[in-house]
């Protein structure tokens, strides 16, 4: 053969020419777009269907804690599973899709209970939340000691923005860890949780899924079927089927002990599970292989059942400094193969991604706080400055590339909460908004939408849990 | 322009060259010049996006276009022609998608194939049933060895040797420097002679042999 790209260009047949349909779906979408972006939303074309289910993201480990240098006292910021949109809910209203979100909050309900102050761990603990609708969040209380001491927790249900709550207790026994387990709510009346499950006070006895599918008035716990000693970390759910988890496996004997990546999916809502380890030799070469050092998947963003990005943060023991090093892992098949690559010097604290091609991480690059981008699926990232503040904690961003950042500052008074926003997808920034009252000691948040969020904190007195929302509709 | 049969215009009569960055540009304000992109240059990000994924085409080049406004005003200016973005962002959209080319290629396989038996069954001249039997072996062959290329190779060579991009385009396109297309390219080729040497021609000449026996078999 003498020329392979002649010879490709007579063997691949000439493309098809779009029919009347694709033109009209191309328009009809377009035209969509831009009534998007003129907030024209309740006058907008309806699009033509193109997935069945919206873009997921989560963030596996979105817990960190920082020490305000004024009271010395822990400020624990949590940033929830934050899908972009989902499905088997309500539709957001007109008014809600329309619009940039509101930088203003405001005090949408108040939770009077028990569960603000965890007896062994001496912290205020943070209650979980997950809104998979505009006016529908789950509230998760920590675990406290009942009668004969057993642990009790209870879940609260409201379906119109905070105003009312249902009470409803889960199963004596389960425990919800300090840091706060990341509940994944996939419909309004379906969630999965996974909690440590003492029937006795005592030491935990497993890992154990709590699930519901009649919107926390009943709930099942099973153990999760995962290999013995496995750490996993909080199950993100698509549908009321299929459910992702990271977690840590014991390295098979004969690697030397330690840990791996492993990457679990169920497809019967918890019932069974795969698991796909994520053995750091997987590094793109020898060399960096050499120089990375417990490179653990801790961040995954999954845009749908078959595609995540994931970063894994290592120390380069052979590098003259500790810094931290990174790589890319993802996978386009459901988790079953996954390939890595080397993408920088830097530590991203999470990763979160809206769409197929853009995706953006809050971390570290070259000794300075960035915010990393890409919009061509991790082929290449952009770092550009943070929004600043003293303290930085999680981010999540939704379509169309709508971004949250909470951060903390010191005041004198033990911490105080602020959110930066961008709706460029981590360019630009506004803010800071604060929350009304102050200071809090815990904060949970999720967004219904890029245009609803809701935040879950704590006064330093137990016994109450505030809901705050950035959307007008709610109060 | 044509290349490969496809024009590189689009039916305004403009030269894409000078006024798709201007349309662009202009759409950050006004959303609605971006259709004129779409006007431009659907028909032939969807040949393209046929080509690779045949009818699966739809969902992925609506998409492009959309993806393309939402990222407008980040497109470099200084880029007059915007083909090259928008094949890059359909690459990294069917890359992402999770769509698979191999079934397409696998299907132009066993079309070669079953030409290979149909025409070869038809002939009555020995030398055009050779003739015919090479050309579709070699179809065959191709496909087979295209299929076999990892992505990043598969798409730099299709960028280049069946869209038609020049090399520049291309590395726009996939967002490389143009020493590592080149480079990609380069290894893809190389790739593919490795694949088609040993097997093609032994494949060919097991396809040529056979349906000259059925030739001489009829014959007799």
């Amino acid at each position: 053969m003498n020329d392979e790209l002649v010879l490709l260009g007579k063997v691949i047949p000439e493309g098809q020419e779009p029919d009347e349909t694709a033109w009209r779906r191309v328009r009809v979408e377009l035209a969509t777009a831009i009534a998007e972006e003129r907030n024209m939303a309740a006058k907008r074309v309806e699009p033509v269907p193109r997935r069945s289910r919206g873009h997921r993201r989560f963030l596996v480990r979105g817990i960190a804690a920082a020490t305000t240098s004024v009271a010395a006292a822990v400020l624990v910021l949590v940033l929830v599973v934050a899908p972009g949109s989902r499905t088997g809910n309500q539709a957001p209203s007109a008014s809600s899709r329309a619009g940039k979100p509101s930088m203003t909050w405001h005090l949408a309900g108040v939770l009077r209970s028990p569960a603000a102050f965890h007896p062994d761990a001496g912290l205020f603990e943070p209650a979980a939340i997950d809104c998979p609708a505009i006016n529908v969040c789950y509230v998760f209380m920590a675990s406290v000691v009942v009668a004969n001491r057993n642990l009790q927790s209870f879940v609260y249900v409201t379906r119109d923005g905070g105003r009312t709550w249902a009470r409803f207790p889960l199963p004596t026994g389960v425990a919800l860890n300090v840091g706060g387990e990341e509940p994944s709510c996939p419909t309004v009346d379906a969630c999965m949780v996974e909690a440590d499950y003492q029937p006795s006070f005592g030491p935990p006895t497993g890992t154990y899924l709590l699930t519901t599918t009649n919107g926390g008035k009943g709930w099942t716990v099973q153990p999760m079927s995962v290999p013995r000693d496995s750490n996993v970390s909080d199950p993100h759910c698509f549908t009321v089927e299929i459910c992702y988890a990271l977690g840590f496996v014991p390295r098979p004997k004969g690697l030397g002990g330690g840990w791996e990546t492993a990457f679990m999916r169920t497809d019967d809502w918890g019932k069974s599970w795969t698991v796909q380890r994520l053995p750091w030799t997987g590094t793109p070469s020898a060399r960096q292989a050499a120089t990375f050092y417990d490179g653990y998947v801790t961040f995954l963003s999954c845009v749908s059942e078959s595609r995540c990005l994931g970063f894994a943060n290592g120390i380069g023991v052979q590098a003259k400094t500790d810094r931290v090093v990174t790589m890319e892992w993802r996978t386009d098949d459901g988790g079953r193969t996954w390939s890595g690559k080397w993408i920088s010097e830097g530590g991203p604290d999470n990763l979160s991604c809206w769409n197929e091609l853009d995706c953006a991480a809050l971390g570290s690059l070259r000794n300075t706080t960035d915010v990393l981008t890409t919009d061509n699926d991790g082929s290449s990232w952009h770092a550009g400055p943070a929004p600043k503040s003293a303290w930085l904690s999680s981010m999540t961003c939704l379509n169309p590339g709508v971004c949250l950042v909470a951060g903390a500052v010191a005041d004198g008074n033990g911490g105080r909460v602020v959110f930066y926003m961008s709706t460029d997808g981590g360019r630009t920034w506004s803010g800071p908004a604060t929350l009304p009252e102050g200071p809090l000691v815990a904060l949970n948040i999720d967004c219904a939408t890029s245009t609803v969020c809701y935040a879950v904190a704590a006064p330093e007195a137990p016994g109450t849990t505030m809901l705050y929302s950035n959307s007008p509709g709610s109060s | 322009m044509v290349r490969n049969g496809i024009s590189a215009s689009g039916g305004s009569g403009d030269t894409p060259a000078r006024c798709d960055a201007e349309e662009i540009v202009a759409s950050v304000s006004d959303p609605d010049r971006f259709g004129v992109i779409a006007e431009r240059h659907f028909a032939e990000i969807y040949r393209y996006l046929s080509r690779r994924i045949g009818a699966e085409a739809e969902d992925l080049a609506s998409e492009t276009f959309v993806v393309a406004f939402r990222r407008r005003s980040a497109y470099d200016a200084s880029r007059a022609d915007c083909r090259p973005w928008l094949y890059g962002i359909a690459t990294n959209l069917l890359r992402s998608s999770g769509r698979s080319e191999l079934r397409k290629l696998a299907a132009y396989r066993r079309e070669a194939s079953r030409m290979i038996s149909t025409k070869g069954a038809q002939a009555d001249d020995a030398a055009e049933i050779a003739d015919r039997v090479d050309a579709q072996s070699e179809v065959a062959d191709v496909a087979q060895a295209f299929s076999q290329l990892d992505d990043q190779h598969r798409d730099a060579l299709y960028l280049v040797g069946v869209a038609g991009l020049t090399y520049k385009e291309a590395a726009e396109a996939l967002g490389l420097s143009l020493g590592t297309l080149h480079s990609r390219v380069a290894r893809a080729r190389s790739a593919l002679r490795d694949l088609l040497q040993p097997s093609g021609h032994e494949e060919t000449a097991r396809s040529v042999s056979a349906i000259r026996d059925r030739g001489e078999r009829n014959e007799r």
